[in-house]
């Protein structure tokens, strides 16, 4: 191991021990794959050995180990979202739509108002339906990250504002705009093919675009 | 009671694309008797932000049932703590 000051501990041993659960729970929660979330891990505690002397006690030491995750799983998100950006460059239109930066789509006019009715939501029924799921979980995949991350603290596991706020590190304004963002950008994405016939008449399929 | 009159006068004065930011902060904070009833008043004039404001209730039960589907599956795989196999491999990286 490289020269350590003694004042920081270097053992990614008792990091997994201490804080193990903690940081499996962190990253589970954003990249919602067991697979992912054990490589950005270990990739973070590899960063931790590294910058070890980075560590001053200032904060402790799981903020510390968490930070570094954080830098991890944007990076996954920066590698995942490349492909993306190079699809929208080919498709404008479509980068308008599914926007890398969570853009939305042009749903008003320039005097605010609506371009269309979105019509009623589909019928509570098609949540029993594993192909509606099944779609629910590819829309929010296909969310820029820090929508989904928003979208899923909040609503799919079920924690106060003021609770993901502070998991995001977030101010509360900035966590409503990325909420309406996501739910946004999720109903667009549904709508494809459980929309009203309303809507699908206004926004035809696009085909391969995100 | 001013307070909400006022929210009342802002709200209601507002175009459908602030509307519906309104509508979407409304399932996370209360908009006092105000807000609620300016955005109420607006429901009953606008269609589309009606049919917004279902859609968001839609996604709410929508991401509930996948807490609840999803939620079976992982707790076998028990996302509170990291799985002992992903343990050793990590304590094997890092020795």
């Amino acid at each position: 191991m490289a020269m350590v000051p003694e004042s920081a501990v270097v053992s990614p041993g008792e990091w997994i021990a201490r804080h193990g659960d903690v940081m499996w729970r962190f990253a589970l929660a954003r990249v919602r794959d067991p697979g992912i979330a054990e490589e950005v891990v270990q990739e973070a505690l590899a960063d931790a050995v590294a910058a070890a002397d980075s560590f001053r006690g200032e904060a402790s030491e799981q903020t510390w180990l968490l930070s570094i995750l954080r830098r991890r799983i944007a990076d996954h998100y920066r590698a995942v979202g490349r492909t993306v950006g190079r699809a929208a460059d080919r498709n404008p239109r479509a980068a308008a739509g599914s926007g890398g930066q969570g853009t939305l789509p042009a749903m008003y006019d320039e005097r605010g108002k609506w371009r269309y009715d979105p019509g009623r939501p589909p019928p509570e029924s098609v949540l029993d339906s594993p192909e509606f799921l099944a779609d629910f979980e590819a829309c929010l995949n296909k969310l820029p990250h820090p929508l989904a991350e928003a979208f899923v603290l909040r609503e799919v596991r079920g924690q106060p504002a003021a609770g993901v706020c502070a998991a995001a590190q977030i101010t509360l304004s900035n966590l409503w705009v990325r909420l309406h963002r996501a739910r946004v950008l999720l109903r667009k994405c549904l709508s494809r093919r459980w929309g009203s016939d309303v809507e699908r008449a206004h926004e035809p399929a696009k085909k391969g675009a995100s | 009671m001013l307070r909400g009159t006022a929210e009342f006068f802002r709200v209601s004065n507002a175009s459908c694309r602030d509307h519906s930011l309104l509508i979407s902060r409304a399932a996370d904070k209360d908009l006092g008797l105000g807000g609620r009833l300016a955005l109420r008043l607006h429901y009953l004039m606008c269609a589309p932000c009606r049919h917004f404001a279902q859609h968001l209730r839609f996604l709410r039960l929508a991401a509930a049932r996948l807490r609840n589907v999803r939620g079976a599956a992982e707790r076998t795989l028990d996302p509170a703590r990291m799985p002992e196999d992903v343990r050793d491999r990590l304590r094997g990286h890092h020795h």
